[in-house]
C-alpha cells in the first residue's frame, strides 16, 4: 500500500472533543495546549492558558498609553 | 517488524497438568487445539494467563471464587517439592527468543493471593519486566489476553462502575477524563479569593457615608480618575457628616478625615498608646576601637608625666617666629631669663616635642573611640525606648490622663479576648524585664567610659570595656528576642482594640478608607486583578460544562464505533441468523452505564427488530468478545499473543464455514492463536473446515502453515488410597 492509499489517522480523542467546543473559548485553548503537552505533565500547560487568559482581560482594563504624547 | 509471539509452552503440575512438564510447540500464525470436554483447553489458556500476570481471573470474576481457588494452582496430586510451573519462549518483535517461567511458590487461599516466582532468560524479574517483551497487559481485572466465557460474562455483569471503567479503558476515553479532572483542578485553582486591598475597600464600602461613592468601584473597573474622584466625594460625605464643611483640596479634606478619625477613636480609647518603632540594629564597639585605646595606653608609657604635661607649652613656643628662626641665643618667651634659651637648647626642646608626636595622635584616636563608645550606648537606650509602645515610655499620669487602662481595654474587647490580653501582658512583663537588665547593663558600662572621655589619663584598662561590651550585646539579643515573641500577641490585641474603638466610635471603615485614598493606584491594580480572577474563574465553570458536553459526544462516537465493531463479527459469525447485535451504548444521562442491545426481526432485512437484552441472544457475547478483544489488541503498539474460547454453546450452533469466516479475520487481525473448543461430535468436522480454510488462507499470508493439535495433553493419573 502506498503513502497515499493510506487511510487519514483517526483523530484522537482531544481533536474529537475540540470539535464538540466553541471556537476560541477558553476550552478550547486548553484543549488546544492539551493536545501540545503530547504526554509532558498536563497543569503546566494549562496553568501557561489560564495566566495568558488573564493577562489578557487585565490588558482591556488598563489605561491606554496616549498616542499623541 | 513482526508482533511479538509464543512460540512454545512447557507446563508442569498446573491445575490439570501433571508431574512430568508436558510441551506444546506453536510454530503457526493460527493453530487450532482440540479436545474432549475436561482434558484441559482450559487450564491450558489459564496457564497463559498465570505466566503473563501472576494470576487467573476467574477466581477474581466469580462470587465464590475464594474458596473455590483455594490450593487450585497446584495439581493436588503433584509429589511434595515438585515445582509447578509455566513456561513459555516468546519471541520478540525483533525476532528474539526470551524463555520466561512463573513459578508458584505459594497457592492460593481462601482469603489470601498466591505467590509467585517469575523469571525472564533464567533471572528473577519484576511484573513491569513483562512489558519489556513488547506484551502490554490490559487494566484489571480483564489483564491477560486470554478471552474465555467467564471474562465475556464480566463485561455484561459487572458493577455499572466496573463496567463503565472497563469500557472507557477500552475505548481509550481514559485521557478526556484526565483532562476533565485537570480542568476541574484548575478550576479550584483559580477560586477567587478577595486580596487585601479588596477586603479594606469593600469595609471603606460599609461606611454609610461612604458607600454612594465607593460601591461602584466594586461593581465594574473604574479608571484612575474616577478611583480619585469616589474616594474624593466620599471624604467629603464624611466631613459633611461631621457637621463641616468640606475643604476643597484633596489632599487637605483627606487630612481632615484623619483628625476626625483621630478625634472620635480618642474618645473611646487612646489607640496611639500602641505606636512604637521597629527596634534599631545594635552591635557592640567593633575591634578597632579597642585597639585604639589599647595603643593609647602603650604610647602614654613612654613619655614621663612632665613631658606630657609640657609638650603644647613648648610646642606653642617652638612656634613662634623669633624661635623657629633663632640663630644665636634667646631671651625665654617663658620665663624671661636672658639669653637662656640657646640654639642648642632650642634643638633639645625640638627632639622632645617630636618623641611626644605618636602619643599625641593616640591619645587622639583614643579619645575619639571614647566618644564613639559612649554614643553607641545612647543610641542603644534610645533605640530600645523607641522600641517600646509608647504607653509604657510614657508617664503614668500621662497614661491615666489618656484612659489607658488595662480596665478599660478588658471592658472593651470582652471576656472572650482575656487569653490573648493575659498573653499579651505576661511578654510585655518579660520584655520590660530583659529591658531593665539591657539599660542596666550599659549604664554601668558608661560609667566606666564616661570619665575617661572626660580625662583619657583615668583610662587604665580595656579590658573591663570588651567585658562590658559583650554583656550589653549579650542582653541587647535577649531583648530583641522577647520584642520578636511580644509583637504578634500586641497586634492581636491591638487589631481587636481598633475594630472594638471602631466599633463604639463609629469609625469602622475610616482607616481602610483613609489607607486606599493614599494607594490609589495599587487599588486600581487590585480592582483589575479581581475582575480578570472572577471572569476567569466563571470561564473555568463553563469550560467544565463544555467539555462534560463534549466528552459525552466523544464517548458516544466511539461506541458507536465500537457497536458497528461488534455488528461486522456478529455478520461474520452469523450472517444468516435473523436475531441481531443492535448496539453498545451508554445509558441516555447516566454517566457509568452502559446498555447491550441484540436485536430480533422476523424480516431477512433486519427491518422492525424487537430490542432486548443479549444476555438472551448468547451469541452476541462472542461478537462482542471478539470485537473488544481486537480493539484491545489494535490499540497496543505491537500484538500479543491471544488465546480465544468461544463459548461451547455458541460453538453448538455457529456452523463450521462462519466459524472460518471468523478465524481467517483473527488472522488477519494479527492474532497469534486461536484454542477453540471441540465439542462433541462436531470437532472433526470444525477441524477439518479450519483446517482446509486456514490452509488456504496461509498461502497469502501465513509463511507457516497453521497447526492443528490434538489433545488430551497427557495428565496424572489418580493413585488409589
Amino acid at each position: 500500500m502506498t503513502t497515499e492509499e493510506q487511510p487519514p489517522a483517526a483523530p484522537t480523542n482531544l481533536e474529537r472533543l475540540r470539535g464538540h467546543l466553541t471556537k476560541d473559548s477558553l476550552a478550547e485553548r486548553l484543549v488546544v495546549a492539551a493536545m501540545a503537552a503530547e504526554g509532558a505533565p498536563l497543569l503546566p500547560a494549562l496553568h501557561q492558558v489560564i495566566a495568558g487568559r488573564l493577562e489578557e482581560i487585565k490588558r482591556k482594563h488598563e489605561p491606554v498609553p496616549d498616542q499623541q504624547a | 517488524m513482526s508482533p511479538c509471539r509464543i512460540s512454545k509452552l512447557e507446563i508442569q503440575g498446573f491445575r490439570s497438568f501433571g508431574r512430568d512438564a508436558q510441551t506444546l510447540e506453536l510454530p503457526s500464525l493460527l493453530a487450532a487445539v482440540w479436545g474432549p470436554n475436561s482434558q484441559g483447553k482450559t487450564s491450558l489458556a489459564e496457564a497463559v494467563e498465570f505466566l503473563l500476570t501472576g494470576h487467573i481471573v476467574r477466581r477474581d470474576l466469580m462470587a465464590s471464587g475464594q474458596d473455590e481457588f483455594a490450593d487450585a494452582l497446584r495439581n493436588c496430586h503433584l509429589p511434595a517439592g515438585t515445582p509447578c510451573f509455566v513456561q513459555a519462549v516468546i519471541v520478540d518483535a525483533d525476532g528474539a527468543p526470551h524463555t520466561v517461567k512463573r513459578t508458584l511458590k505459594t497457592d492460593y487461599g481462601k482469603k489470601q493471593d498466591c505467590e509467585t516466582i517469575l523469571e525472564i532468560g533464567g533471572a528473577i524479574v519484576s511484573e513491569a519486566e513483562i512489558a519489556t517483551l513488547g506484551i502490554v497487559l490490559s487494566r484489571p481485572p480483564l489483564r491477560a489476553p486470554v478471552l474465555a466465557q467467564h471474562t465475556l460474562g464480566y463485561r455484561f455483569s459487572a458493577r455499572p462502575q466496573d463496567r463503565a471503567g472497563y469500557f472507557k479503558a477500552l475505548l481509550e476515553v481514559t485521557d478526556l477524563d484526565e483532562f476533565r479532572s485537570a480542568v476541574a483542578a484548575l478550576e479550584k485553582e483559580n477560586e477567587v479569593v478577595p486580596g487585601p486591598l479588596i477586603i479594606k475597600l469593600e469595609a471603606a464600602t460599609a461606611i454609610p457615608a461612604a458607600r454612594k461613592n465607593l460601591r461602584p468601584l466594586l461593581a465594574k473597573v473604574p479608571g484612575a480618575s474616577a478611583i480619585d474622584f469616589a474616594f474624593a466625594a466620599a471624604c467629603r460625605e464624611l466631613i459633611e457628616s461631621f457637621g463641616e464643611t468640606a475643604p476643597t483640596d484633596h489632599a487637605t479634606r483627606l487630612a481632615r478625615v484623619e483628625e476626625i478619625l483621630a478625634e472620635k477613636r480618642a474618645r473611646t480609647f487612646a489607640l496611639k498608646g500602641f505606636d512604637r518603632k521597629a527596634l534599631a540594629s545594635w552591635s557592640e564597639a567593633p575591634d578597632e576601637q579597642h585597639e585604639k585605646l589599647s595603643v593609647y595606653i602603650a604610647e602614654r608609657a613612654k613619655v614621663d608625666e612632665e613631658t606630657r604635661r609640657l609638650t603644647s607649652l613648648f610646642r606653642e613656643a617652638l612656634a613662634l617666629p623669633a624661635v623657629a628662626g633663632a640663630t644665636g641665643s634667646l631671651d625665654c618667651p617663658l620665663c624671661g631669663t636672658d639669653e637662656s634659651l640657646t640654639p642648642e637648647r632650642i634643638k633639645f626642646i625640638r627632639g622632645r616635642v617630636a618623641d611626644t608626636e605618636s602619643f599625641q595622635t593616640a591619645e587622639k584616636e583614643a579619645r575619639e573611640a571614647l566618644s564613639q563608645m559612649e554614643s553607641r550606648l545612647k543610641a542603644l537606650a534610645t533605640g530600645v525606648t523607641a522600641a517600646l509602645p509608647s504607653f509604657i515610655t510614657n508617664p503614668s499620669k500621662s497614661r491615666r490622663a489618656r484612659n489607658f487602662r488595662v480596665e478599660k481595654i478588658r471592658a472593651l474587647l470582652g471576656a472572650e479576648r482575656e487569653p490573648g490580653i493575659a498573653a499579651w501582658l505576661a511578654a510585655l512583663r518579660r520584655l520590660m524585664r530583659r529591658r531593665m537588665v539591657l539599660l542596666a547593663s550599659a549604664r554601668k558600662l558608661s560609667a566606666l567610659i564616661a570619665p575617661c572621655v572626660e580625662n583619657p589619663e583615668r583610662l587604665t584598662d580595656t579590658a573591663a570595656f570588651r567585658t562590658g561590651f559583650a554583656g550589653v550585646a549579650a542582653a541587647y539579643d535577649l531583648f530583641a528576642v522577647s520584642l520578636k515573641e511580644f509583637d504578634p500577641l500586641e497586634k492581636t490585641v491591638s487589631a481587636a482594640l481598633k475594630a472594638a474603638v471602631d466599633a463604639d466610635s463609629d469609625t469602622a471603615g475610616w482607616q481602610e478608607l483613609i489607607d486606599l485614598a493614599r494607594d490609589q493606584h495599587n487599588l486600581h491594580a487590585a480592582l483589575i486583578d479581581r475582575t480578570a480572577q472572577d471572569q476567569v474563574a466563571e470561564e473555568i465553570k463553563q469550560t467544565l460544562r463544555q467539555i462534560d458536553k463534549g466528552n459525552e459526544a466523544v464517548v458516544e462516537e466511539k461506541f458507536s464505533d465500537l457497536s458497528d465493531g461488534v455488528q461486522t463479527w456478529w455478520d461474520l459469525l452469523r450472517p444468516e441468523e435473523l436475531s441481531f447485535f443492535s448496539g453498545v451504548i451508554p445509558r441516555p444521562g447516566a454517566r457509568r452505564t452502559i446498555d447491550f442491545k441484540a436485536g430480533l426481526s422476523a424480516n431477512a432485512d433486519r427491518s422492525s427488530p424487537k430490542l432486548s437484552s443479549p444476555f438472551s441472544v448468547n451469541r452476541s457475547f462472542i461478537a462482542l468478545g471478539y470485537r473488544c478483544f481486537s480493539l484491545a489488541r489494535s490499540r497496543k503498539a505491537q500484538d500479543s499473543s491471544c488465546l480465544m474460547i468461544p463459548s461451547s454453546q455458541a460453538m453448538r450452533t455457529t456452523a463450521p464455514t462462519s466459524m472460518r469466516r471468523s478465524l481467517k479475520t483473527c488472522s488477519s487481525s494479527g492474532f497469534r492463536s486461536s484454542c477453540l473448543r471441540r465439542i462433541k461430535g462436531r470437532g472433526r468436522t470444525l477441524a477439518s473446515a479450519i483446517c482446509i480454510r486456514t490452509s488456504a488462507y496461509s498461502k497469502l499470508c501465513c509463511k507457516v502453515p497453521p497447526r492443528v493439535l490434538r489433545l488430551p495433553i497427557p495428565r496424572m493419573t489418580l493413585k488409589p488410597g
